[in-house]
């Protein structure tokens, strides 16, 4: 009887410290889980095609990708209400001012934002030089898919002249570092 | 009794049902929790709700009525409904960060939305109240698209006189009135989720490296005792405990006194002073000549000993007790340190709380042992045995000692270390004089000549050799390991932005679990292979002296103290955290991400 109660206390501090280990491995499962890996064919295999697009600019007019082959392309997602991405509007401007005769386009696509009313009221108060585009939101989302499944904006890319992307950037990119990446390809 | 342990058995389980629940909770950017202020409402009645949202460290949403345009307002939006009708939503002030371009108003942490609403007469049933929670996250580099997250809460509808503030709530409620309706506290449910991993990380400090030569040497005193008194076992077991909480209560108060005083503390930041270290150094180094019998203190012309440390006794237990306290500093077990994290951003009340949860944590097996000393029977009874094991342990104190040593080698540089070293041999001949000649079996003034002559021996050989000034701190070098780059953010930055796979190991010299890490896990050479086939550029924080940086780190990621682990994938905003002790695997499974 007295071994039996002493193999129940025993087995409740087994079952104790099983479930320490097990709680605390599959936190950190899931942790490495939420982070998925990027697709290594972006960053690094020259097969890497941009997906083409059709969007509008503040004009009005239809504008797509491929319009733009032989140039050197720095594709920015951003959307008006995100800081980081304003924070880069000044450099891409003075950028594009520099570059835009050694064959530099920059491409700002607008993510949620409202309006083309909305957006060219933000474009036109911040000066902005480059096409900046826009179109219906199940559209944008979509591209945004298509383009490495963006969640979070700023996200740049570095296209070349045949079309490939060359880098990806998540977060703020500055003139820079751009240029150190897009310098080869002019 | 055997009520008693049926008991403890059930709270076990309920604690960790508990906690495997709160541990599988979601991650996501924001967690919603609405709180009733009262237990239900009667037809016709106003509820006042508070709807607490609590964002994840690092990240910050929009104010209500952000003073731009083109950002997006973060909206609390109840769903209509018939039953009842929402008269006020009140969101409490934003945060305010300037810079030379703009204004921007923000919430951070947790914010609590305050909703008061009328019933209508003709209720009956229950009623849900459900809606959303619009806002738009972002990080300092980093933006992710609005989102919506729904909830709900089930008011029950009751007569007049059965209406009363809900008792679970009301913790969380007088926060909200003390602090003018807008609470920058944590929810209840956060404190009570954190009050438990704080307990469970004190059970789990047990076992770290650091504390286990103390810890078994009480359980050994202890089987001593019971040799000679079963009711001792309790009362020691008791002891032990009270001088645990007695260490951790002082702990929280030089920790909230440093915090009132603006200083930016962290978990073990006391091993950050060469003062503090010498002193622990100095009382293992003792303790472990004790061990083996070099003296037995005891004052001149008493017959009796006074059973300090290891020869057991209350005095003894209490001593055991802040001892544990003292070595447990440096080894932020596992769970403890989310725990602790939270506590440093806590108001003083709740850092108290939780630090004594920690000690409660760590005091467990022995209140255990005092509430049922029939498991002492699991340790073999007392012989010969236990002067080896004595002995035994001394020698892991030594160890310890030597692990202390080497912090201060880090701290105060290798000239002062040997100065260090000479105190103790000095110290070593003062103790063994006592020992020697001070016994009970000498004369009285030979007792009292070899107490002098020890104190004097021991107070002047500290007087001169522990004298050493500003030569100390020239040393700004970091002992880097082979493959590994020191830490800054600016490089963080940099790397990120060419895209490159980054690791840092934020560690400390004092802080054995990181040493431990390195040792069997970071600097093998599996691991080194794998991280140099993988372009993994490896930075190392160091923190053995107080860092401002490293230590804004920490808190970024929710931790008081040392290790971190922190791997940034190109192309992923978050970087992957590791847990504090970590394994081979848990490193390979993270550099697969990179496939």
């Amino acid at each position: 009887m007295k071994q039996r109660k002493w193999n129940n206390r025993l087995m409740t501090i087994l079952i104790l410290a099983l479930s320490l280990t097990f709680c605390s491995k599959k936190e950190t499962d899931k942790k490495i889980d939420k982070i998925k890996p990027i697709n290594k064919e972006i960053a690094s295999n020259n097969e890497n095609i941009a997906a083409d697009f059709s969007l509008i600019n503040m004009d009005g007019e239809e504008v797509k990708l491929s319009d733009f082959k032989g140039k050197v392309v720095l594709l920015n997602f951003w959307g008006t209400w995100c800081p980081p991405c304003r924070a880069e509007i000044p450099g891409f401007i003075k950028m594009y001012e520099e570059n835009k005769s050694r064959g530099l386009e920059i491409i700002g696509i607008t993510l949620s934002s409202g309006s083309i009313a909305d957006i060219r009221k933000f474009v036109t108060g911040n000066k902005m030089n480059y096409t900046v585009l826009t179109g219906d939101e199940a559209y944008l989302h979509t591209l945004a898919k298509s383009y490495e499944n963006i969640r979070s904006i700023p996200t740049s890319f570095l296209i070349d002249r045949d079309g490939i992307i060359r880098e990806k950037w998540v977060g703020q990119l500055r003139e820079d570092t751009f240029l150190n990446k897009a310098n080869k390809f002019f | 009794m055997r009520n008693t342990f049926k008991q403890i058995n059930i709270f076990l389980m309920v604690l960790f049902l508990l906690f495997s629940f709160l541990i599988a909770n979601s991650k996501e950017k924001l967690e919603i929790h609405p709180y009733l202020y009262t237990n239900g409402i009667n037809q016709g009645g106003t509820f006042n709700i508070a709807v607490n949202v609590i964002i994840k460290d690092g990240w910050h949403i929009n104010s209500n009525q952000p003073l731009d345009e083109f950002l997006i307002a973060s909206e609390l939006n109840i769903t209509e409904s018939d039953d009842f009708k929402i008269e006020k939503i009140k969101f409490p002030e934003p945060k305010i960060h300037k810079n030379d371009q703009e204004v921007v108003e923000f919430f951070e942490k947790s914010l609590v939305v305050l909703l008061t609403g009328k019933m209508n007469k003709s209720v009956e049933n229950n009623v849900k109240l459900e809606g959303d929670f619009l806002f738009q996250a972002c990080s300092d580099r980093t933006c992710l698209a609005p989102k919506k997250i729904e909830f709900s809460i089930d008011i029950p509808i009751l007569a007049e006189s059965e209406v009363e503030t809900n008792s679970d709530n009301m913790e969380f409620f007088s926060s909200l009135e003390i602090e003018d309706n807008q609470v920058k506290g944590a929810s209840f449910f956060t404190i009570i989720k954190f009050l438990l991993m704080a307990f469970i990380g004190g059970i789990i400090l047990n076992v770290m490296p650091c504390v286990l030569p103390v810890l078994s040497i009480k359980a050994m005193s202890i089987v001593k005792q019971s040799q000679q008194d079963k009711k001792m076992i309790m009362k020691s077991s008791l002891v032990y405990t009270a001088g645990i909480l007695v260490s951790f209560i002082v702990l929280a108060l030089v920790i909230i006194i440093l915090k009132m005083s603006g200083e930016l503390v962290g978990w073990g930041f006391q091993f950050q002073s060469p003062g503090f270290v010498i002193f622990l150094l100095t009382i293992i180094f003792v303790f472990a000549l004790s061990l083996f019998d070099v003296f037995i203190f005891q004052a001149p012309g008493m017959q009796v000993a006074s059973q300090m440390t290891a020869k057991g006794g209350l005095t003894g237990s209490f001593m055991s007790g802040i001892f544990a306290v003292l070595l447990a500093t440096p080894c932020t077990a596992p769970i403890l340190g989310a725990a602790l994290g939270f506590a440093f951003s806590q108001p003083p009340f709740m850092i108290l709380a939780i630090f004594l949860l920690v000690g409660f944590g760590l005091a467990f097996p022995f209140i255990l042992l005092g509430f049922w000393p029939g498991a002492i029977k699991l340790i073999p009874k007392p012989g010969e045995w236990m002067n080896t094991f004595k002995e035994f342990m001394g020698f892991l104190l030594f160890g310890t000692a030597l692990f202390l040593l080497r912090t201060v080698y880090f701290l105060i540089g290798g000239e002062n270390t040997i100065m260090v070293l000479w105190f103790l041999i000095f110290l070593a001949l003062a103790v063994w004089i006592y020992g020697r000649f001070a016994g009970s079996e000498n004369s009285l003034k030979k007792q009292w000549i070899a107490t002098i002559l020890a104190i004097v021996i021991g107070v002047t050989a500290g007087i001169k050799t522990l004298n050493f000034e500003d030569k100390s701190n020239n040393l700004n070098e970091i002992n880097l390991h082979v493959g590994w780059e020191q830490f800054s953010p600016e490089y963080v930055d940099k790397l990120r932005a060419e895209e490159k796979p980054v690791f840092i190991d934020f560690s400390a010299e004092w802080c054995l679990t990181c040493k431990t890490n390195e040792k069997t896990v970071l600097h093998t050479e599996q691991i080194s292979r794998a991280f140099e086939e993988k372009n993994v550029t490896l930075l190392y924080g160091d923190n053995t002296k107080k860092d401002e940086i490293i230590g804004q780190w920490l808190r970024k990621f929710g931790r008081a103290g040392v290790p971190l682990y922190i791997f940034y994938i190109p192309g992923q905003e978050e970087p992957v955290v590791l847990p504090e002790l970590i394994t081979k695997k848990m490193v390979l499974d993270m550099l697969k991400q990179l496939d």
